[in-house]
């Protein structure tokens, strides 16, 4: 069974977020471990800081968003100029180094929602995304943002979402401002989002990625912030729809991952971005009952897709 | 002309549920029933008043859209006849409803039907050549065109029978193709498929001159009192800018209806039929490389 990877327990993440105390800027704690990050109060902090943002720029919430979505998006695919885009790169990493380079550039998706019930605004992650360009271009998944583009599109309001964001590993939050391109196919979307004045660290775009690269997921499955995990490249399919005659591109890694890494990149052992996180394709020796797992595909979309976006 | 919607609608609502719902104890299905009841009741409301047509041409459209991959789509089409104006739709609604009106007992659907629903109305007033295009998608009615037929037939001599009817071959260049139509006067009124307006009877086959297109005869539909073939002329379109439409036509014919119905954008105005009605774009959902129109 396929399933797409937003963070099945943002709901969750959306409680705690809801009954943790009132908002309060949170920095990372002095004497604790510098290796060991709480990345919960980050997300935390996130709220205060949208809070602010919302205060401070009104006209820039969700809904002047989905109201302008089909204005935002490019005619065509090409988005911006490849030269924006920054070069592989040919050196090899140790995992360790690839982690610190890698990090920079792998984003945690969010979205602030009101509570009638509570009468709370409060930021929750689900899912993530990698940057492209530094003044804030970025990649993540369609269904990430399909909600999104679908309402916008047909100028329907959302009661109670307020903004969409992403945050860096530092724990600095940037507001969404518009989906740039959508393939719905492909599992894609380009985002821009607001660098608020900051410099945004793009990741190397790397080239097509064989069977037998070694690759490197750093994305959040379900609050598992920056989680790094390794595997390599196990297959590269391609599948037309002989009803439709659109062709999906897959490329299938081994690198684990689960809901809330829907976006996050997948680099090369030169940190190039060779892919993004796509969906996860599960098999069961009994499939009626989803019993007896055996094992699943990782199912990612190939970077040349990202790459096409950008032309000169 | 929501008739398609309805009777898919309809059709799912019959079929699809009826695998994850509770059997009463009499072994009826009563939710089952109550939404088809309750469908039946708004569909009831959503063409009160609206005429319905004296019958429709049903055709088989082949249409090669893709050449470059040799893709051929189809799908069933039926123009609604009225003495004042036409209507081309799809007809997999109608043909659903009446399958199952005919298969009470029965799960599953017409294995005649091609199961390509596009939702493009082509609405053709023959005293007066008018001609409107709109398209649904959700709940938004979009006018495409609203303008005259201009079609300039040349009628031949040569002749043929399609089924019952004796029909005369006619020619028109249209949309950078070049046109043959086969038509009868034996059946009232004026008719054609999509843009094949304005010859003095009813089109019964056309197709270009590659055969790339072909509207093929497929019977004719009565009209029925249990399946009215409503012509229903949008009475209210979407503010929506129709600069915006090709957008949204390729986000929802790419989009996988679980992102659709994620978006919340199916239940604008709870209680109105069709926009309970699952979406589809059908041929515009296609990698089409070869336009009807070129």
């Amino acid at each position: 069974m396929k399933r797409s990877l937003t963070n099945g327990l943002s709901c969750l993440a959306f409680a705690m977020a809801l009954t943790a105390v009132a908002p309060r800027a949170i920095a990372e704690a002095s004497d604790g471990h510098p290796l060991f990050r709480e990345y919960g109060l980050k997300v935390e902090a996130a709220t205060a800081d949208l809070r602010e943002y919302m205060k401070s720029n009104p006209g820039r919430d969700l809904d002047s968003l989905r109201a302008n979505v089909l204005d935002a998006m490019a005619d065509g695919a090409v988005v911006g100029k490849a030269s924006d885009l920054t070069p592989a790169r040919k050196r090899k990493l140790d995992p360790v180094k690839l982690y610190e380079l890698c990090r920079k550039s792998s984003l945690v998706f969010g979205k602030m929602d009101h509570s009638p019930e509570m009468n709370k605004d409060s930021a929750y992650t689900s899912a993530s995304a990698v940057v492209l360009t530094k003044d804030g271009v970025c990649a993540t998944n369609y269904h990430v943002v399909a909600d999104l583009v679908l309402s916008g599109a047909l100028a329907h309001k959302v009661d109670n979402q307020l903004m969409r964001f992403v945050m860096d590993f530092d724990g600095n939050v940037y507001p969404l401002q518009g989906v740039l391109y959508a393939d719905p196919v492909n599992d894609m979307a380009i985002i821009k989002v607001d660098t608020r004045g900051r410099q945004l660290t793009p990741a190397a775009i790397g080239g097509d990625a064989a069977p037998g690269t070694t690759v490197y997921c750093l994305a959040n499955p379900s609050g598992a912030y920056f989680h790094f995990t390794d595997g390599m490249v196990s297959n590269c399919t391609r599948s037309m729809n002989k009803r439709s005659g659109q062709t999906k591109y897959i490329l299938e890694i081994t690198s684990d991952y689960g809901g809330g890494a829907s976006g996050g990149p997948i680099f090369d052992e030169c940190g190039n971005l060779v892919a993004i996180v796509s969906s996860t394709y599960s098999l069961y020796a009994n499939p009626q009952q989803y019993r007896n797992f055996q094992m699943a595909y990782k199912q990612t979309v190939p970077v040349f897709l990202i790459k096409e976006c950008f032309t000169e | 002309m929501n008739k398609g919607i309805i009777a898919a609608a309809f059709a799912i609502a019959l079929a699809v549920p009826a695998f994850a719902q509770q059997q009463t104890p009499d072994g009826g299905n009563k939710k089952a029933d109550d939404a088809a009841a309750k469908m039946k009741e708004e569909a009831k409301a959503y063409f009160a008043d609206t005429d319905t047509a004296e019958y429709g041409v049903r055709y088989r459209l082949f249409y090669l859209y893709n050449k470059e991959k040799n893709l051929l789509f189809e799908e069933d089409r039926v123009v609604l006849v009225r003495p004042e104006v036409t209507l081309d739709m799809s007809y997999e609604g109608i043909g659903e409803t009446r399958w199952r009106l005919a298969n009470p007992n029965s799960r599953g659907g017409d294995m005649g039907l091609a199961y390509h629903l596009t939702p493009s109305f082509y609405f053709y007033y023959p005293e007066t050549d008018r001609f409107v295009k709109t398209y649904r998608i959700i709940s938004e009615e979009f006018l495409l065109s609203d303008g005259k037929s201009e079609n300039k037939w040349e009628i031949g001599k040569e002749e043929k029978k399609i089924g019952l009817y004796n029909c005369r071959k006619a020619t028109c260049e249209i949309g950078g193709r070049k046109w043959t139509a086969w038509f009868t006067t034996d059946l009232p009124h004026r008719a054609g498929p999509r843009t094949l307006t304005g010859l003095p009877g009813v089109v019964l086959e056309a197709y270009d001159q590659d055969r790339e297109v072909r509207w093929m005869f497929n019977g004719l539909v009565e009209n029925m009192p249990e399946s009215p073939l409503y012509v229903k002329i949008p009475s209210k379109y979407t503010d929506i800018p129709v600069e915006n439409f090709p957008k949204i036509l390729r986000l929802f014919s790419l989009s996988d209806n679980s992102y659709i119905q994620s978006a919340g954008v199916m239940s604008k105005s709870p209680g109105y039929y069709p926009e309970k009605y699952r979406p589809s774009t059908g041929i515009d959902a296609c990698l089409v490389d070869n336009p009807i129109e070129r």
